[in-house]
């Protein structure tokens, strides 16, 4: 029952990419990730996230990656919108192809701001298609397999799960403000759910972690594991593969795609000023929307 | 080794204060617990109980701060001096959240992370893991997902995932929480088979009293963090009187022989108490529950109501009719997950009906927004905890008039009155979120009772409470709806809906499978059976007694404990 689902829960399912491991998963994030770091230019950038939202979609996870990208889609675009208003330097001196208000809009900032907003779609649907495609214990698993020590592996695999209960709990809490007559939307009837919130998830991690230690994690001596060995050839060869995309990608990133790469992006004023304002109500309507969406789940 | 025959526990002036606590949580406690007991432990909220219970694996005072002073040994150890982690070997635990052993894909793998943890090698584990999940019904489910057990099923794998480090000891704090009847009766079996035919020595605390009276070789009360009473079930639970002084609540059985004048220490079980009961005769008739607003407009008035959560395979609720009189108190019951506590969001706004419709006080719940309905629907959450807002109890009781725009001086005269009510006068100025568990669960009830709504939905008020609170709880309700208040009470506490309701809306999965008086409901064994349910142990005495002498039929069975005093009467000879 997804009554309470997460847009960044695992959306089951039995395809291609459903049935890979998920420590290769795991190694092309890392990849997409170290290549969004180092690559500035945009049409690469698009490219990977797109490649990622293709995967999403073959994988029948096409409505869980949506969900999730309302969500992140905006605070991405909003990057636009804080660079136009806080703009870098320019060596080579700044174009300056329209104005709002007293803000100058400068070529080399709305270069940036696209930059930046195809950096982070690129690392966020990557993120997302992994986590809608592989159950949260299975990532615990490949951090172990790819000897992540098992504190962190558990801290990241148990923070995930956390993330529903989280939500779950938020909804429950917004609830009951309505019930009693609350009329406060958005922000206003979040912040005084917080409180609740957090004391019952600190006290559920708290029971949580009693639980764990009372079933012996982090006794003495060599942990063994249940888990057979199931990681096939073609995860084992998709893993090699994505540490060799991950390398070739780096290399290609600072070589070719590096910030020098990206030209200034010389539109009409009125182009420019349509990017931002766009870009600013965007950011507004899409928070708006997750704010709703999150009170009405 | 342990001493064969010896304490398997022993405690001696053992004590221990929490951090910045103001009294010990327990203290001077002497105690000793042979291989193979089955120990219940009783008390209030607060008593103690759980302190005692987590002492033994030494998540007090390793996890949980404090003080720890006097002696306790677990198998000769000192639990202090053993991590918690390694103690997994000699106690297993087992606590009332079931979720907290629901982190892996699968159930072998759930039952497989203890032994994991314990460097146990990979070629014992399926041994060990198959004898662990047969030794609790449920092999067969290794390859299921946790998430998609019965709550019953959940906390039966929590008992494997304990079971399965090889210990000789099981600690249950409060194991059948949340469970319906049915639930609770398989994770009581499972403990109990655990206990005759594997030998494992059990230390449990839980409120089901019947099935300590019927499972439990001897019995400890705390109170106050000190241990008052020691014994057999017969003498600890056959004296009720003295249970009371320390706020604990014996088996309904008990408290009906007590009530008839048996002499101490009365009999404790369904069973007993029927051999030495009978009907009055000539057949003394109840009198009727009507509520004093039948006739009128109904308060709740839901129409072929229908929802289906997104992505569910079934709705949640199907085609429900139904109406609650002015002043008419109607439970709702079921086994977890039919439908109970969807019922109770759609009547209150939350959800709205995706077929059909529910008037709330002549408000259809689908044109008006929540915050609008609340002025005559409120709710009384399960969790208090996610109902409360505000940074101090009087406050918290104002919030809600204070939304719906009653002035200022009425508020205050409800809020004194309520903290009146609800015995929370000397806490009007702490953190709702600082109190106990027990508090916690007042302050939301006085919160949404401020608001005097026209509508009153409970879901599971009695959850987790002690005898206090679950009186304070019954007396609020009973003058609600003596105010005329409508009131639908989602529920598994059977006795307690005895005592309050007139009418049962008995609910399986997502269906209404009867809306019948509650006298009727309850003496319905198919319909029981049906659902999963049993009905209250005062109703079963009285099925015994009739059914031992026909000749005394009873016209209508009693629900409640003043009904049953008032059909019964003892046999010759048993009285006092």
């Amino acid at each position: 029952m997804s009554l309470t689902a997460s847009p960044f829960a695992y959306a089951p399912g039995s395809s291609w990419l459903h049935r890979r491991g998920a420590a290769p998963k795991l190694v092309w994030l890392a990849a997409t990730l170290a290549f969004s770091l180092v690559a500035y230019h945009p049409v690469p950038l698009v490219l990977v996230a797109a490649s990622a939202s293709g995967l999403g979609v073959a994988s029948g996870a096409g409505r869980a990656v949506w969900r999730a990208m309302r969500l992140l889609g905006p605070l991405a675009v909003s990057i636009v919108v804080l660079q136009v208003a806080a703009p870098g330097s320019c060596p080579a001196g700044c174009t300056e192809v329209a104005r709002l208000g007293a803000t100058p809009i400068t070529a080399e900032a709305l270069a940036r701001g696209v930059s930046f907003v195809s950096r982070l779609l690129a690392m966020e649907t990557a993120a997302v298609v992994l986590l809608v495609t592989t159950r949260p214990a299975d990532l615990f698993g490949a951090l172990h397999r790819l000897h992540v020590p098992r504190p962190v592996a558990l801290l990241l695999a148990t923070t995930l799960q956390l993330v529903p209960v989280v939500q779950r709990e938020l909804v429950i809490v917004l609830d009951a403000q309505r019930a009693r007559g609350m009329r406060a939307r958005g922000v206003r009837a979040i912040v005084p759910a917080l409180l609740p919130v957090f004391v019952s998830t600190f006290e559920r991690v708290g029971r949580l972690a009693i639980a764990m230690e009372a079933r012996g994690y982090g006794a003495a001596g060599t942990r063994t594991s249940y888990r057979t060995d199931d990681f096939g050839p073609l995860d084992r060869a998709l893993t090699w593969a994505g540490v060799a995309a991950g390398i070739l990608g780096v290399v290609a990133g600072v070589a070719l795609w590096g910030a020098s790469s990206v030209p200034p992006l010389v539109v009409p004023a009125w182009s420019a000023l349509a990017i931002v304002v766009a870009a600013g109500l965007a950011f507004a309507v899409l928070i708006a929307a997750a704010m709703v969406a999150i009170v009405r789940a | 080794m342990a001493d064969p025959g010896g304490p398997v526990i022993a405690l001696a002036g053992f004590g221990f204060r929490h951090v910045g606590a103001d009294r010990a949580a327990l203290a001077d406690v002497t105690l000793e617990v042979r291989a193979g007991e089955y120990l219940g432990v009783l008390g209030a909220i607060g008593a103690g109980v759980t302190t005692l219970l987590t002492s033994l694996d030494g998540v007090v005072p390793q996890l949980v701060r404090g003080d720890a002073s006097g002696a306790i040994t677990v198998l000769d150890a000192d639990p202090r001096a053993v991590a918690v982690a390694e103690q997994a070997r000699a106690v297993g635990l087992v606590f009332d959240d079931p979720s907290l052993a629901s982190t892996q894909p699968t159930v072998a793998e759930e039952v497989a992370f203890g032994l994991e943890n314990l460097g146990v090698l990979r070629g014992e584990m399926d041994v060990r893991i198959g004898a662990a999940l047969s030794a609790v019904g449920l092999a067969g489910f290794e390859s299921r997902d946790p998430l998609t057990l019965s709550g019953g099923e959940l906390q039966r794998l929590a008992i494997a995932c304990a079971l399965v480090t090889g210990p000789s000891i099981l600690v249950l704090d409060e194991p059948s929480a949340n469970l319906d009847p049915a639930g609770r009766r398989s994770i009581y079996g499972v403990v109990r088979r655990l206990n005759r035919e594997h030998g494992v020595t059990v230390l449990i605390a839980d409120d089901d009293r019947e099935a300590m009276a019927a499972d439990a070789t001897r019995l400890v009360v705390l109170d106050r963090g000190r241990v008052v009473a020691d014994g057999s079930p017969a003498e600890i639970l056959g004296t009720p009187a003295v249970l009371r002084r320390h706020g604990v609540r014996s088996t309904e059985a008990s408290l009906l022989a007590e009530r008839l004048g048996l002499a101490a220490p009365v009999p404790v079980g369904v069973a007993d108490v029927g051999r030495v009961v009978v009907p009055r005769a000539p057949a003394a008739t109840l009198p009727s529950r009507h509520a004093a607003g039948a006739g009128l407009r109904p308060a709740i008035d839901a129409r072929d109501v229908s929802f289906r959560y997104r992505g569910a395979d079934r709705p949640a609720v199907a085609g429900i009719s139904f109406a609650v009189a002015p002043g008419e108190v109607v439970g709702v019951v079921g086994s977890n997950g039919s439908g109970k506590t969807t019922l109770a969001k759609l009547v209150n706004g939350l959800l709205r009906p995706q077929q059909g419709r529910i008037s709330v006080d002549g408000m259809d719940t689908a044109a008006h927004p929540v915050s609008t309905l609340a002025a005559h629907v409120a709710s009384v959450f399960q969790d208090p905890m996610q109902q409360l807002f505000a940074t101090t109890v009087a406050d918290e009781l104002a919030l809600g008039p204070r939304a719906i725009g009653v002035t200022e001086a009425r508020i205050g005269e409800r809020v004194r009155a309520l903290a009146q009510a609800l015995e929370l006068e000397e806490l009007l100025a702490r953190h709702p979120l600082r109190l106990g568990r027990a508090e916690r669960k007042l302050v939301a009830l006085g919160a949404v009772l401020a608001m005097e709504p026209r509508v009153l939905v409970l879901d599971e008020p009695t959850s987790g409470a002690d005898l206090r609170l679950a009186e304070i709880i019954g007396r609020q309700v009973r003058a609600a709806a003596g105010e005329g208040r409508a009131i639908l009470v989602a529920s598994h506490d059977m006795a307690f809906l005895g005592r309050v309701a007139s009418r049962l809306l008995v609910m399986d999965a997502g269906r209404l499978l009867a809306d019948a008086p509650v006298h009727e409901v309850f003496a319905d064994a198919p319909l029981l059976a049906l659902a999963g349910l049993e009905a209250p142990a005062v109703t079963r005495v009285a099925m015994a007694a009739v059914a031992r002498d026909a000749r005394l039929p009873l016209r209508r069975l009693p629900v409640s404990l003043e009904e049953a005093a008032f059909v019964l009467a003892p046999t010759d000879g048993s009285a006092r």
